[in-house]
């Protein structure tokens, strides 16, 4: 198994390769279209791959050559991985199915699909790597080709400024990743990830606690933990869809994982407070990242401060299985981490689908703000019915598989108590920080799909817009792949703690589902579920009133009139609820965490109602941008010109300072040989 | 044999030197240093594989010495000198018939180009350090004219800085040359061998501690001031800016490297008798230098600057790993020499390129290369990415190490130096990635014949392939060479 698992990561990195290539040589219409092809291919087979990888639950490495110094090219299959595998093939699979009816041949199509195969590329390279040397050099060649396919349409307003951030805060983090590694490799002696797992109990606390910390907010700069996501919002949304898709549904989950690998594979077993740090930092994640999504009105940055607010729900349930195995509870502890998995890789499902259709409807309609949208589920009906499946999903709303996860992830955390106290009481603030995400995540995504699928146009292009010729098939997949997730819960949970047992060694399987289709999660006096009958259930009773409906309608008379009016002359589209009015209540209470600028323009002072045309714009403040970012860059451009004048331009001083360093060298020779 | 080729590395370019005097043109004078760079780099390839192979050269007295360290500098600056020497013709051929530079400047250029080839080239193979010294000195004086060639006020002017301030250095490394000699008086051998380095490391014991100290501070600062070793760089930003795009690859990807070499053979007699001594002066120069290399990039205006203060940036990135030692820190610094050299000769001959279409060096005035010329500008986009250590380029593998060789010494100056690599990746991509993408200016038409020139682009190919090629697989040969090079110095 490990050997088809190998023969089938190769052969899609060898088409991810191959696709780049053709995407650069061949421009034309059958060139981009055999590039998509090839991309799709690989990752169909990178999702067969992962799914083996898991199921056999055995890691195996191979080196395929490198130097003994500068460090041996060594490839592993792990398990912990292989979920992450599953997750990038399944992506590669359903954009490499959208891809082709969404870009138009061209120099540009081509290089950006030349950057995003070879993304894929490093991609794959991060979570097959067994060495730290090729870890790194994979990471960091996949933020170099995302930064380059953000910036497809590098001549519109904010692409390569947001671009920009997202490589230059990726280069911050890679760097505090390379010191952990530095720290891991130095003190190990050896760069190979699983000797280096091996002998990491040897290495003394405080390098550990150092190494485990630097990796943490190192990968957190990647995966967007608030307050490291500050690009997140500017970069993925000026990407191409099928690109922000990629970026938010993969690249985000490598951070996790990169912190998982440090968590549990290479400095197994920390202290509590790691745990209680990333429990925190996900709750505060969680929370910051939803309450910036409810009031956006541009969908594409409403999915990406939705990302970060995922990303803080995974981080809670590792950092709570982390808190778990140092309270000696290792069967908790890889119950959680089973869920963090699970969520990633239903994050990673709904959100590219999210993303895909977001593209389409800013190619139908040219705009993505919310407020000029509006009924586009009677104009786009299969994007709509995609998008809400989507949109339930990520909302967690049952009987989806967002729904699933989320669920395992609360019943983890409600077995606190069984560790320490006042550990215990983090894990209670956790479940308290998620409920209040959980259910503004539902208003959000009641705004998104409301406002701009429901009720009447807005604007004149959402009235024209058009289905015919939009990409159906890759979001559609990723509908399926959802309902698959939530239906088939109970085959992901076998898959997934085999790949628990192989990280942790605790069996968690018989104790976790009753005769197949039903799961108790944490512990056996607690709940139970079944998503699947859930599913069932529910399908069976909202199809009850449609039954109903068909059967009477056979004797009935039906009528058609128009929807009540309050009594205007006229139903125009303004008087409909915009998306702005229906976040103002989450405005309002949070104000002190936004606080907006308003600018409101009238046409007259005559009262509201009256006063003709208004306008109403309003600005949050960019919080941590100008708290925690400007200060750092402010303070090494104050450097850079306090150095400046070294550089005068005048001979005599430049001859003085290597006089200078020469009596300097004189005193110290003196000093020495005194 | 080992001899044969050894001379024809050196020999070559020196013939060039004629070339352009038998009534050659542009065209002519292009060919030959281009002929004459790829013919150098053939030998230098074969003489290290004969060095590694076990023959070290060692005749005259010492005053011919090669072992696997000068070898590997010899492959590094004739690998260079290729690449410039395809350039030059690009360079040569464009400006003359544009008519900027007549023909007297043209045959000066082939002259003085080869000329400061051949100095390096020989300067590499002495094992004698007062011929050393003489060899620089005399590349020096030969690159001072590449970099005054276009005879514009400020060329001059940097060119004046340049040997005023290089004059200087070489005068405390002469002078730290005699301390050195002096070290060596309780020596029984020849007065000339008191100055040969393998007969002086092969009786490092018995030199004298207190003026080998003097000696090698000296040195450093002397041969630093040729390097580019913050606070003797200031000539460096202005000689690569005002020189033209091949000459300033060839300053900044060979002399440097050249002066780095003779301080590296000092450094191994001063580490070989006074212990880590001399690896903590050269690690608070090499700090020094990225400090002010990274500080100096940030709103740089001159993107030909840019470049040079990225250069100090990495000449202490290479101090610093020899500082640290070690198998890892010097293995990363040989390493970082290496891809460095070929980093910025890409970088060089790329700005040299923008510089012929826009005559401009103002960053500003520079948008959307990518667009004009998307072999330029891909060309700086990817140099400039590896330059500053992305991988999947060869720099990434070789700061790394060094990295790893500097969290094995001192953990905190390890966090220092990301800082600062963070602060020199951001500031010298945020500049260049506003040259490559964006709209191009309205007015800002290509000259016209420029982009119709594949020559101009063909060291770029290679160069950033060999690059890519280290960013993954370090030849076999490459890395024996290296591990060789340490032992012939520890």
């Amino acid at each position: 198994m490990t050997a088809a698992a190998a023969i089938l990561l190769l052969c899609a990195a060898a088409l991810w390769l191959t696709s780049a290539l053709v995407a650069v040589l061949a421009r034309a219409r059958p060139g981009l279209v055999s590039c998509t092809a090839g991309s799709a291919a690989g990752g169909a087979l990178a999702l067969a791959g992962g799914i083996l990888t898991a199921l056999n639950g055995a890691s195996a490495s191979r080196t395929i050559g490198g130097g003994d110094v500068v460090g041996a090219v060594t490839v592993r299959l792990s398990p912990l991985a292989a979920a992450f595998v599953a997750l990038l093939g399944l992506i590669a699979l359903a954009v490499g199915l959208f891809a082709p009816g969404y870009h138009r041949p061209g120099a540009g199509s081509a290089f950006y699909l030349c950057a995003y195969n070879l993304a894929l590329l490093a991609s794959l390279g991060v979570l097959v790597a067994g060495n730290a040397v090729v870890f790194l050099v994979a990471w960091e060649s996949m933020t170099i080709f995302s930064y380059l396919l953000i910036l497809r349409y590098h001549q519109r307003p904010g692409v390569m400024a947001g671009g920009f951030l997202f490589l230059a805060l990726g280069e911050l983090g890679f760097a505090l990743v390379v010191a952990a590694f530095a720290i891991l490799s130095v003190k190990t002696g050896t760069l190979d990830l699983a000797v280096m797992a091996a002998r990491g109990h040897a290495i003394p606390g405080a390098w550990r606690s150092a190494a485990f910390v630097l990796a943490l907010i190192g990968f957190g700069f990647k995966a967007g933990v608030v307050p490291l996501h500050i690009w997140l919002p500017e970069a993925h949304p000026v990407a191409p869809a099928d690109g922000s898709g990629f970026l938010s549904g993969l690249i985000i989950k490598l951070g996790v994982y990169g912190v998982m690998l440090f968590a549990f594979q290479l400095l197994a077993g920390g202290p509590m407070w790691w745990g209680v740090l990333t429990t925190l930092i996900g709750c505060v994640t969680a929370t910051i990242g939803v309450l910036y999504a409810v009031i956006e009105r541009d969908f594409k940055r409403l999915l990406a401060y939705h990302s970060i607010e995922n990303i803080g729900i995974i981080m809670t349930a590792v950092g709570a299985a982390m808190m778990f195995r140092s309270g000696h509870q290792p069967a908790l502890s890889a119950y959680l981490m089973v869920a963090a998995i699970y969520h990633v890789v239903n994050h990673g499902t709904y959100k590219t689908l999210l993303f895909l259709e977001a593209g389409v409807v800013e190619h139908v309609t040219g705009t993505r703000d919310l407020d000029r949208l509006g009924g586009l589920a009677r104009r786009l009906p299969k994007s709509s019915v995609i998008t809400l499946i989507g949109t339930l999903g990520i909302a967690g709303l049952p009987p989806l598989n967002g729904f699933v996860s989320e669920w395992l992830i609360f019943q983890g955390l409600f077995q606190g108590f069984r560790i320490q106290p006042l550990a215990g009481v983090v894990l209670v603030v956790a479940g308290a920080a998620l409920a209040l995400s959980g259910g503004l995540a539902v208003m959000a995504f009641a705004h998104a799909f409301g406002i701009a699928f429901l009720g009447i146009p807005r604007s004149r292009a959402a009235a024209n817009a058009r289905e015919a010729g939009q990409p159906v098939a890759g979001p559609a997949l990723l509908a399926v792949a959802c309902v698959a997730l939530s239906v088939g819960a109970p085959a992901v949970l076998i898959a997934l703690s085999r790949v628990a047992q192989a990280v942790t060694g605790v069996r968690l399987r018989p104790d976790m589902l009753i005769g197949n289709l039903t799961i108790i999660p944490a512990h056996q006096n607690f709940a139970a579920f079944s998503p699947t009958y859930l599913a069932v259930f529910m399908v069976a009773v909202s199809a009850v009133p449609v039954l109903i409906y068909l059967a009477s309608r056979a004797g009935a008379r039906s009528r058609t009139v128009p929807v009540w009016d309050g009594g205007m002359l006229k139903f125009k589209p303004d008087m409909q609820y915009t998306g702005t009015a229906f976040a103002n209540p989450v405005r309002v209470t949070f104000g002190q965490l936004y606080q907006p600028e308003f600018h409101i323009e009238r046409a007259s002072d005559d009262p509201a109602g009256r006063s003709g045309p208004v306008n109403y714009e309003f600005r949050v403040l960019p919080l941590f941008q100008r708290y925690l970012y400007d200060p750092v860059v402010a303070a090494v451009r104050w450097l850079a010109r306090f150095v400046r004048p070294l550089q005068s331009g005048d001979v005599n001083l430049y001859l003085l300072y290597i006089f200078i360093v020469v009596v300097i060298a004189y005193v110290i020779h003196l000093i020495e040989s005194y | 044999m080992t001899l044969t080729v050894a001379v024809l590395t050196w020999a070559l370019p020196l013939a060039a030197t004629i070339v352009p005097w038998a009534r050659a043109r542009a065209r002519g004078t292009g060919v030959a240093l281009a002929a004459a760079g790829i013919a150098s780099l053939a030998a230098a390839i074969t003489l290290a594989v004969l060095v590694n192979a076990g023959h070290p050269l060692r005749m005259l007295d010492g005053f011919v010495y090669v072992d696997p360290l000068s070898a590997f500098f010899v492959v590094t600056v004739a690998l260079v000198v290729a690449l410039t020497g395809l350039g030059s013709y690009s360079y040569l051929r464009t400006e003359h018939e544009r008519g900027e530079l007549t023909l007297l400047q043209v045959r000066l250029y082939g002259t003085f180009f080869a000329l400061f080839a051949a100095m390096m080239l020989m300067a590499l193979q002495t094992g004698n350090l007062g011929l050393l010294w003489v060899l620089v000195e005399a590349s020096t004086l030969a690159s001072a004219v590449l970099v005054a060639l276009e005879a514009r006020a400020t060329s001059l002017e940097a060119a004046w800085k340049y040997i005023i301030i290089s004059s200087f250095g070489v005068t405390i490394a002469l002078v730290g040359t005699v301390f050195v000699f002096y070290s060596a008086i309780s020596l029984h051998v020849s007065p000339d061998q008191r100055l040969t380095w393998p007969t002086l490391f092969a009786h490092v014991g018995l030199l004298q501690a207190p003026s080998l100290r003097l000696g090698f501070l000296l040195v450093l600062i002397g041969y630093g001031t040729k390097v580019g070793l913050a606070p003797m760089h200031t000539w460096l930003p202005d000689a690569h800016a005002e020189a033209p795009g091949p000459a300033s690859a060839m300053l900044s990807a060979a002399l440097l490297n050249t002066g780095m070499y003779a301080i590296i053979r000092f450094q191994a007699l001063t580490t070989a008798q006074l212990g880590r001594y001399a690896n903590d002066v050269l690690l608070v120069f090499g700090f020094a230098s990225v400090v002010i290399g990274a500080l100096f990039m940030i709103q740089c205006e001159n993107f030909k600057r840019l470049f040079a203060y990225s250069s100090i940036e990495h000449m202490g990135l290479i101090a610093i790993g020899l500082g640290f030692g070690g198998l890892l820190g010097i293995y990363g610094a040989l390493l970082q020499t290496f891809n460095h050299a070929i980093g910025k000769s890409v970088l060089f001959l790329t700005s040299g390129e923008i510089v012929l279409r826009y005559k401009t060096r103002n960053v500003v005035e520079v948008r959307g290369l990518l667009r004009q010329s998307p072999v330029i500008g891909g060309a700086l986009l990817l140099g400039s990415l590896a330059i500053v250590g992305s991988p999947p380029f060869g720099v990434f593998l070789s700061e790394f190490t060094i990295v790893r060789a500097s969290f094995a010494g001192h953990a905190w100056l390890g966090f220092f130096l990301l800082a600062l690599l963070v602060i020199a990746f951001v500031a010298l991509t945020s500049t260049t990635v506003g040259m490559v993408f964006g709209r191009p200016p309205e007015d800002g038409v290509a000259a016209p014949g420029m982009t119709s020139r594949v020559i101009g682009t063909s060291p770029l190919v290679p160069g950033l392939g060999l690059l890519l090629l280290l960013g993954v697989w370090i030849p076999g040969g490459l890395n024996e060479l290296i591990l060789q090079s340490i032992k012939a110095i520890t």
